[in-house]
């Protein structure tokens, strides 16, 4: 019986998907940082077909924060071909990302 | 009663706040490169004081910028517009930045997050603006992504400390519930002013009333000041602070009747309040519109409040004793403002007046009747109008009669508004029973400033206008000088 991927294979099935990630962030600042770790760390392992990932420092791109109207920081803003959702904090619960990408965490 | 010191001296720097009245009570303004706090209810005026606050400082190109939670900047536009202010129009000169911040009701969280993106963007955005002044409306929409109180306490924190490092001269907003409890006790530690916006209804009637609560580093006064809000924003009405700069009684002027003119030793005065009192149907109306109509023979123009009937109604029915007020009010020597007093609270009834004086500027403003004022909602409310209304004029050499309804010939009603030595002139018209009919009789009750005949006189109304019966030459002789009345024989 062919059973249906998960976890890990799961990522790769949606792979092709469209996956954009945008964290704002203001450079320096302890959340911030550990939000770019998390990010970094998040990527590595869980999406290995990557993702766009951006970064945006506020402190020195406000134009682009007042566009997404960012005022918490750290915010990440997760656009997938279904949705865009917006994340505030620094990551720390990795399952909150991603579930928003349509990823059912992996399971041991 | 203004607490801490009048004049120190060495007060801290101040910005005005642009709303009238408001930076007489603050001694100066808001303070310079501060926090204030202004917390209100929903309608209370609190987005209207923070774009006034911004206004003031486009006018003194100081830039603002304002972040608002409540409502988006298309709205605060359209509000904005509804009391005559185009902010577009600032915005477009680089004088106003509206900052669209409401945050996004969808959203996860993972992990602590802070205010720091929210500080940075400020900075910037004010530093490439040149901004000096900043709004946030509402703060508590600010805080609503925070999960627990202490976390909102310690953002909060971190974003006052900022804002007080800043060089930005801040008003933050705060909601009161229902019950006016304070939603952020904390920040009233946090700020350097905090001001209340209060609204509630009382007797039927909404009444709004601003308190200074605190001011670090200055004196203020300390009372509750009504305020409305209106074409051109808010406007507070401080009766305790009204510095007394009446104008000197001046020359005489015309009653309307010149038979009144010699009782009253010459006629009333100008820049003078005089009061015309008595039951219904002596006359009271016919006397004020005398008034009206001599004067605008004389070239004054006269501004009529009529609380009792319409302009039309109030013309039709003085045209039987031989006034026409046509032609006063074809030329535009007289105005009239009619409101029922319900209609509205007690200050925005006095806002309309002032606002119509300052437009027209009258010479003369008569008030028939002030008995109705105590409809506006309370006594209170009445005599706080009364005596706004008065000061007002005498602060300008306008000359104003007001007429009273009393009762049953009570005369104590003279003097039952308590306002008493803001009137000049008494005129007391009143029945009297003589053998088996009711006469009519006038009595020139007071006239400071002149000798004046003490004695009752009868009269009629006829088509003539009011006649005064017979002055024998006997009265010259019985010319009492003006004071002779004292207070105590009008109240009992």
């Amino acid at each position: 019986m062919i059973q249906h991927p998960v976890g890990r294979q799961a990522g790769e099935a949606r792979a092709d998907r469209t996956c954009r990630l945008c964290l704002f962030v203001v450079g320096g600042e302890p959340n911030s940082m550990i939000a770019q770790a998390n990010l970094s760390a998040l990527c590595h392992e869980s999406l290995p077909n990557g993702c766009q990932v951006e970064v945006v420092d506020v402190s020195s791109n406000f134009e682009e924060a007042l566009k997404n109207r960012v005022l918490v920081t750290p915010t990440l803003i997760v656009e997938t071909d279904a949705t865009a959702v917006r994340i505030l904090g620094n990551l720390a619960d990795r399952s909150v990302v991603l579930a928003a990408l349509g990823i059912r965490a992996a399971e041991a | 009663m203004a607490i801490g010191t009048e004049s120190q001296s060495q007060t801290i720097p101040k910005i005005s706040s642009g709303i009238v009245g408001l930076d007489q009570v603050l001694q100066g303004g808001l303070p310079k490169g501060r926090v204030t706090q202004v917390s209100g209810g929903p309608g209370s005026g609190k987005t209207i004081f923070g774009l006034e606050f911004l206004l003031q400082g486009a006018r003194e190109e100081e830039p603002g910028l304002m972040l608002t939670f409540e409502e988006d900047a298309v709205n605060v536009r359209r509000n904005a517009l509804s009391v005559g202010w185009d902010l577009a129009e600032l915005e477009k000169e680089g004088k106003l930045f509206i900052l669209d911040a409401a945050p996004d009701p969808d959203f996860l969280t993972s992990g602590n997050f802070d205010l720091k993106g929210l500080i940075a963007l400020l900075g910037s955005q004010a530093r490439s603006m040149g901004a000096r002044r900043l709004v946030i409306d509402a703060v508590d929409g600010l805080l609503r992504v925070f999960t627990s109180k202490r976390e909102e306490i310690l953002q909060l924190q971190g974003l006052l400390q900022w804002l007080s490092a800043s060089d930005l001269s801040v008003v933050l907003t705060t909601k009161t519930s229902e019950n006016h409890d304070l939603q952020y006790e904390f920040l009233d530690f946090l700020c350097d002013c905090v001001i209340r916006l209060d609204q509630r209804v009382r007797g039927q009637v909404m009444t709004r009333r601003l308190r200074v609560v605190k001011y670090r580093g200055s004196g203020f006064g300390g009372n509750e000041y009504p305020y409305t809000i209106g074409e051109g924003g808010i406007s507070l009405l401080p009766v305790t602070m009204l510095a007394l700069n009446h104008a000197p009684l001046g020359e005489y002027i015309s009653s309307g009747s010149k038979a009144l003119d010699s009782l009253l030793g010459g006629g009333f005065r100008k820049a003078s309040c005089v009061l015309i009192t008595g039951v219904t149907g002596t006359g009271k109306t016919t006397l004020a519109c005398a008034f009206v109509e001599e004067a605008a023979r004389r070239g004054e123009r006269s501004l009529y409040i009529d609380f009792e009937e319409s302009e039309a109604a109030l013309v039709s029915s003085m045209l039987s004793p031989g006034i026409d007020l046509r032609h006063a009010l074809q030329e535009g020597n007289m105005r009239t403002l009619t409101a029922m007093p319900e209609a509205m609270g007690a200050e925005e009834h006095l806002v309309q007046a002032l606002k119509e004086i300052r437009d027209s500027s009258p010479q003369n403003v008569v008030v028939d009747a002030i008995s109705a004022t105590n409809r506006m909602g309370n006594d209170q409310a009445a005599f706080e109008y009364l005596v706004r209304l008065v000061n007002f004029c005498k602060e300008r050499s306008i000359t104003v009669v007001l007429t009273n309804q009393a009762s049953m010939n009570d005369l104590a009603d003279v003097t039952g508004l308590g306002f008493s030595s803001l009137v000049d002139a008494i005129v007391l018209l009143q029945y009297a029973k003589a053998e088996s009919e009711m006469k009519r009789t006038l009595v020139v009750w007071k006239s400071r400033g002149s000798a004046h005949s003490g004695r009752f006189h009868e009269y009629r109304i006829t088509g003539e206008g009011i006649v005064i019966e017979s002055l024998p030459s006997a009265v010259h002789q019985n010319r009492v000088p003006g004071g002779a009345f004292n207070q105590e024989s009008l109240g009992q």
